[in-house]
C-alpha cells in the first residue's frame, strides 16, 4: 500500500483538516525496521557477554558491594542515555549496559544475600526501567524482566496455584490488549507508549508459561499440589478467550439466523470439549484467531507454529493404536473437506 | 514503509480522537475483514481437511504396511505419483494448483525410491537414496519452474552434499568441498544478477533471502576455521579464503543492485564476527575479550546507522 493511500484513508476516516492532514504528512520521521532493532538487540548482549566476561576472568572487581553498585549504575546511565531522544544507533550501547547493569546486580546481591529471593529488587528494577525509560527495546526486555522474575518465583516456592492464576491473567489481559488495541492507546496515554512492548513481552510470556508449565507440572507431579485441577481451570479460561474472539468475529459476519449461530457456537464447544486436554493446541488456536484478527504478521507466524506444535502433540499424546489414530485423522480431514464445500457453497450463494 | 498503524499512532499526537472511534478504525481499516476472515476459514478448512486425510492415510497404511504385498507397496505409490501426473495436465487447474501438484510429485519421486529401497534391501546409504531423488527430481523443477520448489530442491542437493561428505571418502579437503557448496548456493544470486542485467528482473527476496543466510554463514564457517587453525595447516585453504572474500563482496555489490539492506547487514555481520576471530588468535590474552566488546559495540553502531540512513534513501527513491 502507497504511503499516500493510507494517509488518505485516514484522512477520510477521521475527517480531517487541511492543517491537521499537513502536520501528518509532516511527521516522515520513519522508524528502524524489526530487523535492525534484532541486529540491535543481538549486538548489545555479545557486548554484554564480553563485558561481563571480561570483568569476571580478570577478576578485577572482587567486592561483591561493589559489583551491585556498578550493576546499579550501568542502569541508571540506561535510564539517562533512554530518556534523551538519541538516534536508534545508540541503541546497541543502551541494551549492552541495561544487560551488564542486571547481570552484575543479580551477581552481586546473590553474593551479599544468598537466602534472599531474587525476584523482588529485578522487578523493581523492570518497574524502574518501565517507568523511567523511553527507549522502546528496554521497556520490552524490563517486561520481560518482570514476567521472567515472576515465573522464577513461582518455580521457586513450587507453587503451581501461583503459576496458573499468573498465566490466567496474562492470557486474559493479551487477548483484550490484542483486541481492543484502539480504545486502550486513546484512554490511557500512557498505555499508548508502551503498549507495542507490553503486547509483545506478554504474548512471549504466555507462550512461553503455556508451553513450559505443562510438562513442568507432569515432572513435579508429587511436589505440584491440585495440578489437573489447576490445569483445567487454565485450559477452561483459554476456551473462554477463544469464545469471545469467536463472539468478535460472528459479529462481523452479522448473522440473522439464530439456528445457524446455534449451531455455530454448539461445534466449537464440542471441538473445545475434545481438546480441552491439550494446553498447547488450545494456546495455539487462541493466538492463530486473535493474530490474525488484530492483523499482527510476526505474531501470527509464531501462533501458526504453536497451533501446528500443539496440534502434533495432541495427536502424539492420544492413547490409542496406530489404526485407530489413523481412522481418528481421516474422519477429521473429511469432516474438515465438508466444512470447506459448505463455506465455499455459502461464498458463491452470497457472491451470487 | 509506514503501515497503516503507525499512521493512526502518530495522528493521535496530533487530534484528540475518541475511543470508540479509534475502536471502530481499527475495526474497519486495520484488523481482519468479514472478507478475511472468509478467506482464512475457507483456507484453513482446505489444508485441514487435505492435511488430516494424508496424514491419515498415510498412519493407516504404515498400520498395515508389513502385511501389505510388494507389489502392492509399490504400486500405491507408483500410481500416486502417475495420478499426479496426469491431474497436472488436466486443463481446469488454476496454475497454482498445478504447481503444488507437481510439487508433491517430486514429493512421491523420494518416497517410491525409499519404498523401493525397503523391499528389495538394496544396500543403499543415505547419500545414493537423496542422490537418485535429486537427479530423477531435476526434470520436474525445471519444467515447472515454481520458485518455491526450486528453494526445496536447493534443500534436497544440499542434503545430498551433506551426506557425500559424511558417508563417502572424498580425496578433496574439507575446505575445498565446503567451498564448492557454497559456489552452488550461490548460482541464484549470479541468476539474479544476471537477469536484473538483461530483463531488469530480479529473483524474489523470499526466495533469495535462506540461501543468502545459509551462504553468510557457511563462509563465516569456513573463514573462521581458516583463521584460527592458520593457512599454513590445509593446503588450498588460501583459495576458499579468496573465495569466501569474493562472496561477500558480491553480496555487497548485489544489496546495492537491488537496494535491500538485509543483505549488507548480513555480510557486514560475517566479516565483523571474522575480524573478532582474528583479534582472539591475534592478541590471545584476558583483554581481547574486552577489545571484542567494544569492536562489537562500535562496528553495530555505525552498521546501525549506515542500515537506517540507507533504507530511508531507497525507500524515498522507490516512493513506498
Amino acid at each position: 500500500m502507497k504511503q499516500e493511500y493510507k494517509l488518505k484513508k485516514v484522512v477520510d476516516f477521521f475527517n480531517l483538516t487541511e492543517n491537521e492532514t499537513e502536520l501528518l504528512d509532516q511527521l516522515k520521521e520513519e522508524k528502524a525496521p524489526l530487523f535492525i532493532k534484532i541486529i540491535s538487540l543481538i549486538a548489545g548482549f555479545f557486548v554484554n557477554l564480553c563485558f561481563v566476561g571480561f570483568l569476571f576472568i580478570t577478576n578485577l572487581i572482587e567486592t561483591p558491594e561493589v559489583i551491585l553498585i556498578i550493576g546499579l549504575l550501568l542502569f541508571s546511565i540506561t535510564v539517562w542515555l533512554s530518556r534523551k531522544n538519541l538516534s536508534e544507533t545508540i541503541n546497541v550501547a543502551i541494551i549492552s549496559f541495561f544487560a551488564t547493569g542486571i547481570s552484575l546486580f543479580v551477581y552481586g546481591y546473590m553474593d551479599i544475600n544468598p537466602n534472599i529471593y531474587i525476584e523482588f529488587p529485578l522487578i523493581l528494577l523492570g518497574v524502574l526501567g518501565v517507568i523511567l525509560t523511553k527507549n522502546n527495546i528496554i521497556q520490552f526486555l524490563s517486561f520481560i524482566l518482570i514476567f521472567g522474575s515472576l515465573i522464577v518465583f513461582g518455580y521457586e516456592i513450587t507453587s503451581v496455584l501461583f503459576l496458573s492464576l499468573f498465566l490466567i491473567i496474562i492470557t486474559f489481559s493479551c487477548s483484550y490488549l490484542f483486541v481492543y488495541e484502539g480504545t486502550t492507546i486513546i484512554k490511557n496515554t500512557y498505555l499508548k507508549k508502551i503498549y507495542r512492548p507490553l503486547l509483545l513481552s506478554l504474548f512471549l510470556t504466555t507462550i512461553y508459561l503455556a508451553s513450559a508449565n505443562a510438562p513442568i507440572i507432569y515432572f513435579y507431579q508429587d511436589t505440584f499440589e491440585y495440578h489437573n485441577l489447576l490445569t483445567h481451570i487454565v485450559n477452561v479460561s483459554c476456551a473462554i478467550c477463544i469464545l469471545f474472539i469467536l463472539i468478535k468475529i460472528q459479529y462481523k459476519f452479522q448473522i440473522a439466523n439464530q439456528p445457524k449461530v446455534f449451531l455455530f457456537y454448539l461445534i466449537v464447544t464440542i471441538i473445545l470439549y475434545l481438546i480441552s486436554n491439550s494446553t498447547l493446541l488450545l494456546y495455539g488456536i487462541l493466538f492463530l484467531l486473535i493474530t490474525y484478527y488484530s492483523n499482527n504478521s510476526i505474531p501470527l507466524v509464531i501462533s501458526f507454529l504453536l497451533f501446528l506444535y500443539g496440534l502434533f502433540l495432541f495427536y502424539y499424546d492420544m492413547n490409542l493404536s496406530l489404526l485407530y489414530k489413523s481412522l481418528l485423522l481421516i474422519s477429521t480431514g473429511i469432516l474438515f473437506l465438508i466444512l470447506f464445500l459448505f463455506t465455499k457453497k455459502q461464498l458463491s450463494h452470497e457472491e451470487l | 514503509m509506514k503501515n497503516l498503524r503507525s499512521v493512526f499512532y502518530e495522528l493521535t499526537d496530533i487530534k484528540k480522537i475518541q475511543a470508540s472511534e479509534a475502536q471502530n478504525f481499527f475495526e474497519k481499516e486495520i484488523f481482519a475483514s468479514k472478507f478475511d476472515w472468509q478467506q482464512f476459514f475457507r483456507w484453513a478448512f482446505l489444508a485441514c481437511g487435505i492435511g488430516f486425510l494424508g496424514v491419515g492415510i498415510v498412519f493407516f497404511f504404515a498400520y498395515n504396511w508389513d502385511a501389505l504385498h510388494k507389489f502392492v507397496k509399490l504400486g500405491l505409490i507408483g500410481s500416486l505419483l502417475v495420478f499426479s501426473i496426469i491431474l497436472y495436465f488436466l486443463p481446469k487447474f488454476s496454475e497454482q494448483i498445478k504447481q503444488l501438484i507437481i510439487k508433491v510429485s517430486c514429493l512421491l519421486i523420494g518416497v517410491l525410491f525409499a519404498v523401493f529401497g525397503q523391499i528389495y534391501q538394496t544396500g543403499a546409504n543415505a547419500f545414493d537414496f537423496f542422490l537418485a531423488w535429486s537427479i530423477f527430481a531435476f526434470l520436474w523443477v525445471l519444467i515447472s519452474n515454481f520458485l518455491p520448489l526450486w528453494l526445496l530442491y536447493f534443500f534436497l542437493v544440499n542434503t545430498t552434499l551433506y551426506f557425500l561428505f559424511k558417508q563417502v571418502n572424498l580425496p578433496v579437503e574439507d575446505f575445498v568441498f565446503f567451498t564448492f557448496v557454497v559456489f552452488l548456493n550461490s548460482l541464484p544470486l549470479l541468476v539474479s544478477y544476471i537477469r536484473i542485467k538483461y530483463t531488469k528482473k530480479e529473483l524474489t527476496y523470499w526466495f533469495l533471502a535462506p540461501i543468502t543466510i545459509a551462504n553468510t554463514v557457511f563462509i563465516s564457517v569456513i573463514i573462521g576455521f581458516i583463521i584460527i587453525d592458520s593457512f599454513n595447516d590445509f593446503p588450498y585453504s588460501w583459495l576458499a579464503f579468496i573465495f569466501g572474500i569474493c562472496y561477500l563482496a558480491f553480496q555487497f555489490f548485489y544489496a546495492f543492485q537491488v537496494k535491500q539492506v538485509s543483505y549488507i547487514a548480513l555480510a557486514a555481520i560475517s566479516v565483523v564476527a571474522l575480524f573478532c576471530m582474528k583479534i582472539i588468535v591475534f592478541i590471545d590474552s584476558e583483554e581481547s575479550i574486552l577489545i571484542i566488546g567494544i569492536i562489537i559495540l562500535v562496528s553495530a553502531s555505525i552498521l546501525i546507522k549506515t542500515l537506517i540512513n540507507l533504507n530511508k534513501k531507497w525507500h524515498h527513491e522507490t516512493g513506498v
